[in-house]
């Protein structure tokens, strides 16, 4: 199906074929069934309101004629009843029937007077019955008891009938005529009878109604009443029927079909239920469509006859709704057949011309496919000048193009494909070539590591973000630098970063500054000894240029710290010296000069005094000079003393100060006494270990001085002794003298020194106890107030716990 | 040697050693040299007589000199500190300050110059060379160089110190 859909013909054929059909079912709708909207209501319509017509005229055709035909009959009945010969005669037969009756004679009496007197009465009858052959018969009766007085039947007369059955509901005064239908059980058989009273019009003719003297009862012959009221024209279809029924729905003509069950229906006995019926007896007119007694729907024209004053019959024209459509349906099926043929013509033209229009398409199509197939050298055969041939002209030039792209394409893919023959190879050279560059890479690798871990320095990379440890050489890995742990935590026990507040941290200055850094920090060995490390570190980029890593090696300059110290010091001490030495030169140059300017400025002054005969000044310039020479060779003595000091040792001994102490203050006796100081030792003082000899120069030089400069002290007193505080022992001399201002408390030490001009002395004593002392690895000071406040010696010398230093 | 002025010519001796005290004065005396010559045997003496505190507060026995000689090697205060004290002084840095010492030392001569000396001399040690010297000294420092006179001069503009 679908490969025919494909195809151009088949769907302009089907295409066609279907709005032929859509045309055509329209037309033909609308023909049948009318314009929607509009008055036109079709040919159905037509027909419909047609046999609507139908059914309504014959339907009041029909009741016309039931009417007028009851009416002809209740005119017989009339003319019976106001005939004057019959109100006479029944008048004449009616007195002595009464009489009779009244008492109580036998029926047979009765009846004898009555055929005694009746003769003319049943001529009348007679000559009615047979003017119409349509009566059964004809009787009159009296409307007291019923009894028949007269009837065309002479066995009935002298009998009763009960008129109260025979026609119920006419009042025995009524003046009209009454059509009743009788049922079987009244008269022994259904029967159609017209009753009308007579009048006695002798009796009053000017005052109202007259009274009845009896009834005329007419008989219609019950086989032969229906026939004119069933007229069968079949105008409207063979199914038309024409159905009469009583109040009662009895129906008074038989029935055109079968009741379903088969058996035919009796008049006056079956009643009709079917709807068109109902509404008729019910006093209703009209057409619809309706189910009649059958069950079949018909469609219905019924009319309602009232055949007395309370009394009507329902009447019914009934033609079946299969029967009114059967031939719609038959134009319906001729339309199709017409639309049928309508549609295969179409479809066929449409498929004829779908082939003129295709053929081209086809032959590009054919073109293409053959294209599609690979080959492009195919071309479209141009058969038209029309747009089918232009595009056949445009395919063919576009498939030129694509038959150029096509080769391009093909040597682009060539060109291509060798290309990536080359990078194949090439890649698989470089890959070569990495797999040897990461073999180098790993000798070198391992390389560096044996390198680092030759390095008796711990070596490490530290990483800048979390400062953990990243590569560490063994001798890091000695001081528990292992990898993975933190700067932080291995080298200052510390559970985060460090602030940089107590230690520079060398990682921190790498990652701020970007550059190499140098930190000196304390480290403590296992022995919890402080070393000095030296950290050196240097910055490792990653690609944006920001220090990723930092390498760190330590080097232990504790040695070396302790080196430069004790060169610094020695330094500080040959500096010392070397001023000391320069001072030592400048004031020998000084000390020495002065001595020989007096010397010889005096000679000068000696030879003029002489000259002069200045005995005086002779002896006084002369003692100058002699003055002179001995301060100088005390001088040249003493300085002799202070170069040997240092140089020339005795060997340590034990020096008791005590001892020393007392044989000085003997030496110095004199000069106590004279000054009249008073000089208190202690008891117990220490047992230096030193040179003897030296030792007692220093105690000699201290006591002398203090002795000294006691200024214009009233009560002179030298104090000596040792005082213990910061774990050593201080030996001090301590005077109430003159004091030394705190600004001279340095320089009284120093050579040649003096502190007024007026002491004795070369200025050189105080310089050898200090040079003494430091010899012994001792230190000496001056604690005073100022002028006139005393002072105390302070200086610290080995004894003999101490060992044998110095 | 005349009196300038008609004001008494006034030396300043500042001399520790009495000795040379003696020779400069005796030498200073025959020569005529100056009017008086005061000698103070230390350094702070001889501030106090410059600035007459202490016993050197009497304005008419203690002058002020025109011409000082200031050995450097003093006790107590020693020269070139009394020279810084002298030449810091408003009213005592245009006293010419002759250095007389025995020292040849480098040191103290850069010390004296850059404290603002007037001279530099040092002591001979022959007896003719230092009477010499003492006359040339005097003659110099009183006789030839010139002074500004008194208070009426402009306040010079004080120099930075080095």
């Amino acid at each position: 199906m679908r490969l025919i859909l494909t195809s151009l013909r088949a769907r302009m054929a089907l295409s066609f074929g279907v709005l032929f059909a859509i045309i055509l079912i329209s037309v033909s709708l609308i023909r049948t069934f009318g314009l929607p909207l509009t008055s036109d209501r079709g040919s159905f319509g037509d027909a419909q309101d047609l046999l609507f017509t139908q059914l309504n005229l014959l339907a009041d055709l029909n009741k016309e004629r039931v009417l007028f035909w009851l009416e002809e009959r209740k005119k017989d009945a009339i003319e019976l009843a106001e005939s004057a010969v019959v109100a006479s005669s029944v008048k004449r037969l009616l007195e002595p029937a009464r009489q009779a009756a009244n008492l109580q004679r036998p029926s047979h009496e009765i009846r004898a007077h009555l055929y005694a007197h009746v003769g003319t009465l049943i001529d009348t009858l007679d000559a009615v019955m047979k003017s119409h052959d349509i009566y059964e018969r004809i009787q009159i009766i009296d409307t007291v008891e019923g009894l028949v007085l007269a009837s065309t039947e002479d066995a009935e007369i002298g009998t009763y009938v009960p008129l109260h059955r025979v026609a119920p509901g006419v009042p025995a005064e009524s003046h009209k005529a009454t059509v009743i239908l009788a049922d079987s059980s009244v008269v022994g058989r259904p029967s159609l009878l017209i009753v009308h009273p007579i009048p006695d019009k002798s009796a009053a003719p000017d005052r109202g109604e007259p009274p009845v003297l009896g009834m005329v009862l007419v008989y219609v012959d019950v086989d032969r009443f229906p026939k004119p009221l069933s007229y069968r024209a079949g105008a409207t279809g063979a199914s038309e029927e024409v159905v009469l029924v009583d109040q009662d729905l009895r129906i008074i003509t038989p029935l055109k079909f079968a009741l379903p069950d088969g058996s035919q229906a009796k008049p006056l006995e079956y009643r009709n239920k079917g709807e068109p019926a109902v509404l008729a007896a019910q006093g209703q007119e009209g057409v619809a469509t309706k189910r009649d007694y059958r069950g079949v729907t018909v469609v219905a024209a019924y009319r309602h006859i009232e055949v007395n004053p309370n009394t009507g019959w329902g009447l019914a024209v009934t033609i079946d709704q299969d029967d009114i459509l059967s031939p719609l349906r038959r134009r319906l099926a001729y339309a199709s057949l017409v639309s049928l043929l309508g549609v295969l013509a179409a479809a066929v033209m449409a498929a004829v011309i779908a082939g003129r229009i295709a053929r081209p398409v086809r032959a590009l199509s054919l073109a293409a496919k053959e294209v599609e197939s690979g080959n492009l050298n195919a071309r479209a055969q141009i058969v038209s000048s029309d747009d089918v041939g232009n595009l056949a002209v445009t395919f063919n030039s576009m498939i030129e193009k694509v038959r150029n792209w096509h080769d391009d394409l093909e040597a682009q893919v060539r060109q291509r494909t060798q290309r990536l023959t080359e990078l194949n190879e090439e890649l698989t050279r470089e890959v070569a070539e990495r797999t040897r560059a990461e073999e180098k890479l790993r000798q070198q690798s391992d390389f560096l590591e044996t390198v680092l871990d030759s390095l008796a320095h711990p070596f490490c990379v530290i990483d800048a973000g979390d400062y953990g440890i990243r590569i560490a050489n063994s001798a890091a890995m000695r001081g528990d630098m292992r990898e993975g742990a933190t700067c932080y935590s291995v080298t200052h026990g510390r559970t985060e970063p460090c602030s940089g507040k107590d230690h520079p941290c060398p990682l921190r200055a790498v990652r701020q500054s970007g550059k190499p850094a140098v930190v000196e920090h304390v480290h403590y060995d296992k022995e919890a000894n402080p070393r000095s490390v030296e950290i050196h570190a240097y910055p490792i980029f990653n690609t944006d240029g920001v220090v990723a890593q930092v390498i760190e090696y330590f080097l232990d300059i504790t040695d070396r710290r302790h080196e430069e110290k004790e060169r610094d010091r020695l330094i500080g001490e040959l500096e010392a010296k070397n001023a000391e030495l320069e001072r030592f030169t400048y004031t020998v140059s000084h000390d020495l000069k002065s001595p020989l300017i007096t010397i010889k400025g005096f000679l000068g002054y000696l030879e003029k005094d002489m000259v002069s005969g200045n005995v005086e000044r002779l002896r006084a310039d002369s003692a100058r000079i002699h003055h002179a020479v001995e301060k100088m060779a005390r001088l040249l003595d003493e300085l002799l003393e202070l170069s040997r000091i240092g140089r020339i040792i005795n060997p340590p001994e034990d020096v008791p100060l005590g001892r020393v102490v007392r044989e000085v203050l003997d030496s110095l006796a004199g000069r106590i006494m004279e000054r009249g100081v008073t000089i208190e030792i202690p008891e117990d003082l220490p047992v230096l270990y030193g040179d003897a000899v030296r030792l007692r120069e220093v105690v000699e030089n201290l006591l002398d001085n203090a002795v000294k400069f006691m200024g214009d002290q009233p009560g002179p007193r030298v104090e000596i002794g040792v005082r213990s505080g910061s774990g050593e022992t201080v030996i001090f001399v301590k005077d109430n003298g003159s004091g030394v201002d705190p600004k001279y408390h340095e320089k009284i030490f120093g050579l040649f020194e003096r502190l007024g001009h007026h002491t004795e002395g070369t200025g050189i004593g105080l310089a050898i106890v200090r040079r003494i002392v430091e010899v012994h690895g001792g230190r000496i000071w001056v604690e005073s107030e100022g002028l006139g406040q005393g002072s105390t010696f302070c200086l610290t010398l080995p004894t003999r716990k101490d060992g044998n230093r110095g | 040697m005349d009196i300038i002025d008609g004001e008494p010519l006034v030396i300043l001796l500042v001399e520790d050693n009495p000795d040379h005290a003696e020779l400069i004065m005796r030498s200073l005396e025959e020569h005529r040299v100056a009017n008086r010559v005061y000698h103070t045997p230390d350094g702070e003496a001889a501030l106090d007589y410059l600035f007459q505190k202490g016993r050197y507060c009497d304005p008419a026995s203690c002058p002020r000199p025109h011409l000082i000689l200031l050995d450097l090697r003093l006790p107590r205060i020693d020269g070139l500190e009394v020279l810084r004290n002298i030449k810091s002084s408003a009213e005592l840095r245009r006293i010419p300050v002759v250095a007389l010492t025995t020292s040849e030392s480098e040191r103290d001569m850069a010390g004296a110059y850059n404290r603002h000396v007037n001279s530099y001399v040092v002591k001979p040690v022959d007896f003719s060379k230092f009477n010499k010297l003492m006359d040339d000294l005097g003659f110099y420092w009183l006789a030839w160089n010139r002074k500004p006179q008194g208070e009426t001069e402009e306040k010079e503009r004080e120099r930075p110190p080095r």
